[in-house]
């Protein structure tokens, strides 16, 4: 919804009148006269631009749909022929009906393992983001650091100890071996704290006079102003343990605990050749849920620019 | 050497085979009265779970085979995990193996990764078993010639698959050249054909067929038993000149265009959609073929023996073994596990063959049945069956193997590094014998 | 009452990060190659770190990693603040573009990969097509060049990378308060002014999370690379990270591969403690 209420009685009728995305606009836009010229003309620019190199980024998508209806011997041919001759839509029957185990198993897996990690990953970082931003304790800026170098040291290394931990555990081929770590990580820690860093100090001050306990005030006062943020990490922590192909790869080992990445692999046969039609008719269905998560998602972007400054 | 060469004459494939049939009801019968405990048994047979671990999808042949053991062993249940035949997946087998994730058997696609295994005391020593076995006799150490990947002179693996190379060639490019194939062909004839065969884009063949293997043998890369690399040996730098100049001449595809489009991973894709008119290759590529709902193609495709040095045939075949089976030393069903082991070598075969996987045990199958299994019903449609039956299994095969591999990651990494940039133009086949020597030698030491 | 609210995660990071990390940079002082299983492991103490520095791919590799990333994260990062500045005001089917944007970061890798096989393709490929069209008569070979190959995949992965960077960017341009912007306005700043003492503070933590984390990206990841050129031609795309999945995952020396990995993350760490050096007092509030 816009922001600025409209006032000029012209803009208003044009409003009434017109859909709403160009009532939308014209709302955002400032009054009519040659500010309003000009910042038409940038809105002009800006989307030409803006959508001319999109074109770019759409490439791969549209690639994977059209993969996903061939036969695959069509997949890697080159020159690319973007529409599929002949089009194959059992490709899709194939993987999520008769696959074994078929392809609705691997999104259960990973629908879990990828939820459960969101929340846990979004509750606990950004407590502890907040604690680093803007609570004071002993140790707090130097715990930090530490807390941070970790980051530094590459995942390659972490992959084998962390099997044999797993396997300590007895969390071996269990999808808790996906869903732990994902919870837990440094960068959705730094990420809120930096976060909480760009917030008012002030904001917090008048609820502790007034007595409100400190969780009170993270959680009512705080974290709303972070909302965007959040949805942020909300997005890229679920994109990441999806689209996690390794730490599957070493945790499973029984097909029916396969998450989606992985399962794509049973396309693949002994001597490393990918029914490549079927591999990406499996992508297209699991980039899915990801698109719809956004999507819901990033309506938070625009809900905060209903929440700004100090109330 | 003469005496090995006398005894394969005498014995034969066939021949070996035909006696191990019998000898086999008669192993068969012996077997019961050594009944073990482990597992329980039920008239003499073995009960129990084991657990395999292969690369081979299930539905290629594996779930029917370890179907089959279940009937014929009632009272067993087997759990066959795929793993994914690349880095990762095979670290994924050896820390599962090391980290005592429950494997009874596992299966090596590559002698690197049996070695790695054997060498950490993870694999089962089998020559006694195996010489215990008369079908299985010739992979145990002391056979006449050696069948099978050994370590200090012990077996820790049976090989399951023999696979030959053969040339694939496309039976209408033939016709419209108007060229007659006959039943053998040397090298350079291949060569010269490929080129023949250029022009209106198409291609010959991917690379013209290398002198080096047929002529070194086993253990072609190492010299002074293991000690040095081998490449300044003058038949590595003329099989490079001779890509070279194949790319020159547009009878391979060049190395650009394979690097670009990754053909190395897809040869299957780059003859059935007739880019190439011939292609040398292992056997696995059947599969594809027969695949007419995926890889539609309109031509029929004729089957060549590997082409030789020699008009009369060479002392050494392009075949490799493959697809070893280990078990587990960690495995706490040994017995019902060698069973098992025994059951895919000897009777595995048939379920496997039609997953492109020639077994190395025929039994007493016939090359025209091995072949039916092989090609698929409606073969005629797509092969031309003859040559198949005669390309596979026309003669006897002298199965260079390998006993070296000291750096051999390393060495294939560098291997390929140098040989890229000869084919890109950006180093000399002098400059290329140079450095493979330099850094195969110092990778060879540095590995000790 | 800190500690409490970062407990947590702390617990958590410890047990399933911090322990198997120390695990892995033991790692780096033994002589193992993992199947031999635990009972394999051999201390060397620094053997590893001697060998690699007298290894001149490590050196090799060591250059193309810093070009990489000093090429790689600026452009990223710059790519990433101009969509999220166009992004941030009104523009044609915002919401559409913000998803598109980040499209590569969702998008199966191969997809990624296969697409820029195709674009960069010497002969076919529509971009060598363009430059021939103007005129240029021998356009580069991109990827299958070992002179181009690197800066090929600096560019593709900024590309890929631009649109992470936005939506972070864009999220944090949004917790900027808009009437520090008003107030600026009132004071006579015009845009460029404003963007520098509001915008640009604002952005100030978020700058550093990204400048941070996109360097310990470019140091570790290695997926498209293994995908579009295993690391050649030649090696000319051999950066630190698949030098380190060479011979770790390839070659099983996993005590070399883990103090390659040692090396790298100080090299990062030192990188990440300027950063952090730079950016105090440069903050809205800080």
């Amino acid at each position: 919804m816009s922001t600025t209420p409209v006032t000029d009685p012209q803009t208003a009728e044009l409003v009434r009148r017109r859909s709403t995305w160009t009532a939308k606009l014209l709302a955002d836009l400032p009054e009519r006269g040659p500010r309003r010229r000009a910042a038409l003309i940038e809105y002009v620019v800006k989307s030409v631009l803006l959508w001319g190199f999109s074109l770019l980024f759409f490439l791969p998508f549209l690639w994977m749909i059209s993969s996903s209806l061939k036969r695959n011997l069509d997949v890697f041919t080159i020159p690319v022929k973007w529409l599929p001759d002949p089009v194959v839509w059992t490709n899709y029957l194939h993987v999520w009906v008769e696959g074994d185990p078929p392809m609705a198993r691997f999104f259960a897996n990973s629908i879990m393992v990828s939820g459960l990690g969101l929340v846990g990953d979004l509750l606990t970082s950004s407590m502890a983001g907040y604690a680093f931003a803007r609570l004071t304790f002993a140790g707090r800026d130097k715990a930090f650091l530490l807390y941070l170098s970790t980051m530094v040291i590459p995942g390659q290394l972490l992959l084998v100890p962390r099997f044999m931990f797993f396997q300590q555990l007895g969390l071996y081929d269990t999808l808790w071996a996906l869903i732990l770590p994902g919870i837990f990580t440094v960068f959705g820690t730094f990420l809120m704290r930096q976060a909480f860093l760009s917030a008012p100090v002030e904001l917090g001050e008048a609820a502790r006079l007034d007595g409100a306990s400190e969780w009170r005030v993270f959680w009512n006062i705080y974290l709303p102003q972070v909302r965007p943020t959040l949805a942020a990490l909300g997005i890229i922590s679920f994109v990441g343990s999806w689209n996690d192909y390794e730490g599957p790869l070493v945790m499973l080992s029984t097909a029916t605990n396969y998450t989606v990445p992985l399962g794509l692999t049973r396309f693949t046969d002994a001597e490393g050749g990918l029914s490549a039609g079927f591999a990406m008719a499996g992508a297209v269905s699991s980039i899915v849920p990801v698109l719809a998560l956004f999507l819901v998602f990033q309506r938070q972007f625009v809900a905060a620019l209903a929440h700004s400054g100090i109330k | 050497m003469s005496n090995a060469a006398e005894l394969t004459g005498k014995f034969g494939r066939r021949g070996l085979l035909a006696g191990a049939g019998v000898a086999g009801l008669a192993a068969l019968v012996g077997c019961n009265s050594n009944t073990a405990p482990s597992g329980g048994s039920s008239g003499g047979k073995l009960t129990g779970a084991l657990q395999v671990w292969g690369g081979v999808p299930g539905e290629n042949g594996p779930d029917a085979l370890c179907k089959a053991f279940e009937e014929a062993n009632p009272g067993t249940k087997i759990t066959y995990t795929r793993y994914v035949n690349d880095d990762t997946g095979n670290l994924k087998l050896d820390t599962s193996l090391s980290g005592g994730t429950p494997i009874d058997v596992f299966i090596s696609y590559s002698p690197a990764n049996l070695f790695k295994r054997v060498s950490n005391g993870l694999a089962v020593d089998l020559s006694e078993k195996l010489s215990a076995t008369p079908e299985l006799k010739k992979y145990a150490p002391g056979a006449d010639q050696p069948a099978n990947f050994f370590s200090d002179g012990k077996a820790f693996s049976v090989p399951a698959q023999a696979s030959p190379s053969i040339v694939f060639v496309n039976q209408s490019m033939l016709e419209k050249k108007g060229i007659t194939l006959g039943d053998s062909w040397t090298v350079d004839e291949f060569n010269d054909i490929a080129k023949e065969m250029s022009g209106d884009g198409v291609f010959g063949t991917m690379a013209p067929v290398g002198k080096a293997h047929l002529t070194l043998g086993p253990d072609m890369n190492y010299a002074e038993g293991g000690k040095k690399s081998n490449f300044s040996n003058p038949i590595f730098a003329e099989d490079l000149q001779r890509r070279l100049d194949f790319q020159a001449a547009k009878a391979a595809i060049d190395q650009k265009t394979v690097l670009a489009e990754k053909l190395e991973t897809f040869t299957q894709s780059v003859f059935l959609s007739g880019r190439i008119a011939m292609l040398p290759s292992q056997i696995f590529i059947t599969r594809y073929v027969s695949n007419t709902a995926e890889y539609p193609h309109d031509f029929i495709t004729k089957a060549m023996p590997y082409p030789t040095l020699a008009k009369e045939g060479d002392k050494w075949s392009e075949v490799a073994i493959g697809d070893n089976l280990s078990i587990n030393a960690k495995s706490k069903n040994q017995e019902l596990a060698w069973e098992f082991v025994k059951f895919w070598m000897i009777e595995g075969g048939k379920y496997l063959i039609a997953g492109g996987r020639i077994p190395a045990v025929t039994g007493n199958a016939s090359p025209t049945e091995l072949t039916a299994s092989l090609l698929g019903k409606d073969a005629e449609k797509v092969f031309d069956v003859k040559s198949f039956e005669h390309a596979l299994f026309g003669k006897e095969p002298n199965v260079p193997v390998d006993t070296i591999f000291t750096a051999a990651s390393e060495i294939n990494t560098i291997l390929k590094k140098y040989t890229d940039e000869v084919l890109l133009g950006t180093r000399t086949v002098e400059s290329w014998v140079e450095a493979m020597t330099k850094d195969a030698d110092a990778a060879i030491a540095a590995a000790k | 009452m800190g500690w409490l609210f970062v407990l947590p995660n702390l617990v958590g990071f410890v047990c399933f990060t911090l322990v198997p990390l120390l695990a892995g940079i033991g790692i780096a002082f033994t002589d193992w190659n993992v199947v031999s299983g635990l009972s394999g492991i051999t201390f060397v103490g620094f053997a590893n770190f001697t060998s690699l520095l007298a290894d001149p791919q490590f050196w090799a590799a060591l250059g193309r990693t810093l070009l990489y990333a000093g090429l790689g994260v600026p452009l990223t990062m710059l790519g990433g603040l101009v969509l999220a500045l166009l992004l941030n005001g009104p523009v044609f089917g915002r919401s559409v573009l913000r998803l598109v944007f980040f499209f590569p970061h969702i998008v199966n890798s191969i997809a990624l990969g296969f697409v820029w096989l195709l674009l960069l393709h010497p002969t076919s490929g529509v971009v060598n097509l363009g430059l021939q069209a103007v005129g240029i008569s021998d356009p580069p070979g991109w990827l299958v060049s070992q002179q181009t190959a690197l800066i090929t995949i600096i560019l593709i992965t900024s590309w890929a990378g631009m649109g992470f960077h936005c939506v972070i960017f864009l999220s944090a341009l949004q917790g900027i308060p808009t009437e520090l912007h008003e107030a600026a306005q009132l004071d006579g700043a015009n845009r460029w002014q404003r963007f520098w003492t509001v915008t640009w503070r604002g952005l100030m933590p978020t700058t550093t999370f990204l400048a941070i984390t996109s360097t310990i990206g470019h140091s570790q990841g290695f997926g498209l690379i293994a995908f579009l050129t295993a690391g050649g031609p030649g090696d000319s795309s051999t950066t630190l990270s698949y030098f380190m999945y060479q011979h770790g995952f390839q070659y099983y020396q996993f005590g070399y591969a883990a103090a390659v990995g040692l090396l790298s993350a100080l090299g990062t760490l030192a990188l990440t403690a300027f950063f952090w050096w730079f950016q105090k007092g440069r903050g809205l509030y800080t």
